[in-house]
């Protein structure tokens, strides 16, 4: 096993939701140590709440760890802890070798200094000498790609973008043993972004550690060997990368239906719509249900996928149509499959008498990847005449889950073969 | 290989007192490429976007100046026999003044001036401490050569105390330093604070006799002068410049060694705070 350089033991942060209390905590906290009194910082006081609790974790040489949790789960909080920003309130952290942490970058830019003026000033901040950066200032402005003529001019004058990028090239080039980066290169264009993405892994690959946030999971699924999931504070996953992705999905799924259950009407604003409906067709509901007609939420990913839609018809209807798009949670309006009963795979249900029907679709085989998802608009209509009767959308989502394997991270799940051969 | 860190609850206040002047001291040496680096950009920067530019440097003092020698010459002011030309007199005790100033209002703002990246980055803030100490410096030193040529100009020379100054500059810093941390801890959790000492900051100038000489007045301002160690740190080093004679040396010694101590009480407390306190900088 190689060597240790983060150890994150038990380790709790609290912080106060009242600002008056806030204050007041302050000062008496202030006081009581101007005085020498110790106090505890166990406890939680009216108004304050665990911003992180009880974290453990390891990170050691050469690996890169991924922070995923949703806004508030407490990432930045624990990035600050780690970088020596904050103090913890319980259990310790140990360090072994130099920290640099990329929080916010161009932290302390003057906006009336010059570009070389402003690497400077950035660079010590960040903990470099002025013969370092001397020697290291051609890598960091080449890396930024700022021509010459911007960087004599003041950065008051700079894009947000440029910005960004000198920022981003200083902190890079201090080398530290561990880097920190929060969410930074959710910024800067494509080309940059690739760009920070390689030096991250060059960086890696030199054998240091790296602890990564960002809420882009692809960029995670590049970068990390591993991830912890933060849900309020708490550590809810640790470990592969690709079930922390779904872990983190999850969450942010839960936390999504739990604000719609409060309130049933954000459901019709928000997802949940009828788009069109005339008398002819009522769609009741849409589930996915096993073998045995239960409903479910969790599909394997070689199970079989049924997916079972009610509906009522009020009026004969002939030709009858049925179209089921499934999306990804995180984009619904980009369908991965489009189910239908039309003319293309011979189904037709012929002519239907008013009442209540189910239908069942099975899928053998869904080739969903990995990851949550939620069905787009459902339509009725008819094939022949292409009348639309009836256009829902309904909020209900199911999850494919991996089971041990590692995955590709497409869309679809494919059995790909590969050979090599080379050629004269 | 970096050296091995331990962040845990409280960490800091126990350590003791007079190691943490220890850590200080390193940590100040360590990090005297930010100090000048933060002084360059919050000195230099404040004149960046203006057309006198660093010509301001010496305006500011002038126009200082001015207004003492116009008053003077209006008869405005009764200031009692100072025994010196009178604008001199309250020129030099303002500058000093002035200074002390500067250096707790500079002070009470030292977690404040790095707002902006404070909360991003680790590193030694008791840089920012004595980066404050320094733009300060830079400004007295102006203003004390404008003085020295308006002496020259009142036909008044100054003693050879003038070569003292740095000496004579540090104990006021203590001073005005140990209250302006406290003030900058206590003011970054609740603005009241720093209301509240600038009040009583612009109450202290007229209990410290600057503007006027203390023998003359009422005896409750007299007792002021008298407890107040700021009498001492600023009539000191002027009478010395001005005329060479000192009035209180043992008062003005007690003064010292109650500004050194109330330093190193004030330096702790900030060390012990800080980190705590950064986190509710909002």
């Amino acid at each position: 096993m190689s060597e240790v350089l983060i150890k994150v033991d038990h380790l709790s942060k609290k912080f106060c939701r009242s600002l008056k209390r806030s204050m007041y905590y302050g000062v008496t906290d202030a006081l009581k140590t101007m005085v020498g009194i110790n106090y505890s910082t166990d406890t939680l006081r009216p108004s304050e709440f665990w911003s992180l609790n009880d974290i453990s974790f390891e990170l050691r040489r050469g690996e890169t760890l991924g922070i995923l949790g949703a806004n508030g789960s407490g990432k930045s909080t624990l990035l600050r802890l780690l970088a020596g920003i904050f103090p913890p309130d319980h259990g310790k952290i140990e360090i072994n070798g130099n920290i640099g942490a990329l929080i916010a970058v161009g932290a302390g830019f003057h906006p009336h200094m010059t570009g070389y003026e402003n690497i400077y000033l950035n660079g010590t901040i960040l903990g470099l000498t002025k013969d370092r950066i001397d020697e290291i200032i051609d890598d960091i402005t080449a890396f930024s790609e700022i021509p010459e003529d911007a960087l004599n001019a003041p950065v008051a004058t700079y894009s947000s973008g440029m910005k960004v990028r000198l920022g981003f090239s200083v902190a890079m080039h201090c080398e530290p043993d561990i880097l920190l980066v929060d969410e930074v290169l959710s910024v800067g264009d494509i080309g940059f972004k690739n760009k920070a993405v390689r030096k991250m892994n060059e960086f890696r690959e030199k054998a240091n550690g790296l602890i990564f946030i960002s809420h882009d999971l692809e960029q995670m699924r590049m970068i990390c060997d591993r991830v912890i999931v933060l849900d309020k504070g708490m550590c809810v996953f640790e470990g592969d990368t690709e079930k922390g992705c779904i872990a983190y999905e999850q969450i942010i799924h839960k936390s999504k239906m739990e604000l719609q259950e409060k309130s049933k009407i954000k459901i019709e604003q928000s997802y949940s719509k009828v788009s069109f409906k005339d008398s002819n067709i009522n769609l009741l509901d849409i589930d996915i249900v096993d073998l045995n007609n239960r409903n479910i939420t969790d599909v394997g990913l070689n199970d079989n996928l049924i997916i079972e839609v009610r509906f009522k018809l009020n009026n004969p209807i002939k030709d009858l149509s049925i179209y089921v798009p499934i999306a990804k949670e995180s984009n619904p309006f980009f369908w991965c499959i489009d189910l239908a009963n039309d003319i293309n795979n011979n189904t037709n249900f012929g002519r239907l008498e008013p009442g209540n029907y189910s239908v069942k679709v099975t899928l053998d085989k869904h080739n969903l990847s990995p990851g949550v998802y939620l069905f787009g608009t459902i339509t009725f209509r008819n094939n022949k005449t292409y009348e639309t009767y009836n256009k829902t959308r309904i909020a209900k989502m199911f999850t494919v889950n991996s089971g041990n394997k590692k995955l590709n991270r497409g869309v679809v799940n494919v059995n790909d073969q590969w050979y090599l051969k080379k050629m004269k | 290989m970096g050296n091995k860190v331990v962040y845990e609850p409280n960490q800091y206040a126990k350590i003791g007192f007079f190691k943490t002047m220890l850590v200080i001291i390193k940590n100040t040496i360590a990090s005297k490429e930010l100090i000048f680096q933060l002084y360059k950009r919050d000195f230099l920067m404040q004149y960046k976007k203006s057309f006198l530019g660093l010509g301001w440097m010496i305006f500011g003092p002038i126009m200082g100046v001015v207004s003492w020698v116009l008053m003077d010459s209006a008869g405005v002011l009764s200031p009692g026999d100072v025994g010196v030309p009178y604008p001199v007199y309250v020129l030099f005790g303002t500058s000093i003044w002035g200074l002390f100033m500067s250096f707790f209002s500079s002070t009470s703002q030292t977690l404040q001036i790095a707002a902006g990246f404070i909360q991003q980055v680790n590193f030694h803030h008791e840089a920012l401490v004595f980066k404050q100490g320094l733009q300060n410096l830079t400004n007295f030193g102006i203003s004390l050569i404008i003085n020295i040529v308006v002496m020259l100009s009142f036909g008044v020379t100054p003693t050879w105390f003038i070569v003292l100054v740095p000496l004579f500059i540090i104990p006021i810093f203590f001073l005005a330093a140990s209250a302006g941390l406290m003030v900058s801890i206590l003011s970054t959790l609740t603005s009241d604070v720093s209301r509240i000492a600038s009040f009583f900051l612009s109450l202290l100038m007229f209990i410290t006799p600057v503007i006027y000489d203390s023998s003359e007045k009422v005896v409750w301002l007299q007792q002021c002068n008298l407890y107040n160690p700021l009498t001492y740190l600023i009539t000191a080093p002027r009478d010395l410049i001005l005329t060479g004679t000192m009035s209180n040396p043992f008062y003005y010694l007690v003064s010292i060694v109650m500004a050194v101590l109330l330093f190193m009480v004030a330096l702790r407390f900030f060390y012990i705070s800080e980190k705590k306190v950064i986190e509710k900088m909002i």
